[in-house]
């Protein structure tokens, strides 16, 4: 499971999908950068968000750099990324590049290598306390696999 | 045959601007004891759920009221009330 320099950014592939079963067929696999100073778990637009059909829980609201305030869509979808697939929080804009945070890396349970030099990005796996989907009728009845 | 007829939905504004208010009014004592985790606020309830994990704070709220949207926000995160704001440009993640 390897990520890929482009320029400065590191991309992932990830696989989204609706927790709703019976959406399964509305899976996609999207290119997401990898930014280490999103506190999230991915960030979309609405143009890949919106035929995924994931399901909206609310609105968040964040400050953000320049102290102005934004708010997001707030869904929930499930990520299959190496051989794991988890749920994850997803919040969605009208535009900008689709971006992977940090949390998301920590409940899939992966180590990310990265070398500057040689332009290499590894994902290795890590033994996490965490558990793969088994059944996707499992939310939101149970905690899942994020504990 | 019965007909359903569902509880609508608040209009984002009206969200955002419950929610905020209810945060506000609970924001010191968050802040003490929750800081950095997510509050995830049912708007007529008023009941905040929290958590560090945003995922599970949200699915703890969905299990008590799985038909209602909730407004979110991560402890600490937002300073003053957006009233107080000059200048404050309520958007929904972009900007005209």
């Amino acid at each position: 499971m390897d990520g890929r320099f482009e320029g400065n950014k590191i991309y992932v592939d990830l696989e989204v999908r609706s927790p709703n079963p019976l959406l399964n067929e509305s899976s996609r696999k999207i290119s997401v950068i990898l930014d280490t100073g999103c506190t999230g778990d991915l960030i979309l637009t609405y143009a890949d968000a919106f035929p995924l059909a994931l399901t909206l829980v609310g609105l968040e609201e964040y400050t953000i750099a320049d102290g102005s305030r934004v708010k997001f869509f707030e869904c929930i979808g499930i990520v299959r990324f190496g051989d794991k697939s988890i749920f994850c929080t997803v919040s969605i804009r009208p535009s900008g590049s689709p971006l992977m945070g940090i949390s998301l890396l920590k409940k899939i349970g992966y180590v990310i290598e990265i070398d500057f030099i040689k332009n290499t990005v590894i994902f290795k796996k890590e033994n996490a306390n965490l558990t793969s989907i088994t059944k996707l009728s499992d939310f939101p009845d149970k905690k899942a696999e994020t504990k | 045959m019965t007909d359903i007829i569902p509880s609508p939905s608040p209009a984002p504004e009206e969200l955002a601007s419950k929610g905020e208010k209810i945060y506000f009014g609970r924001k010191d004592e968050l802040e003490k004891t929750k800081l950095g985790q997510y509050a995830v606020i049912e708007v007529d309830s008023g009941e905040i759920f929290t958590d560090i994990d945003k995922l599970i704070a949200i699915q703890e709220a969905k299990k008590k009221y799985p038909d209602k949207l909730f407004y979110i926000v991560q402890i600490g995160n937002l300073k003053q009330s957006l009233k107080s704001e000059i200048g404050e440009v309520k958007r929904y993640g972009w900007t005209f």
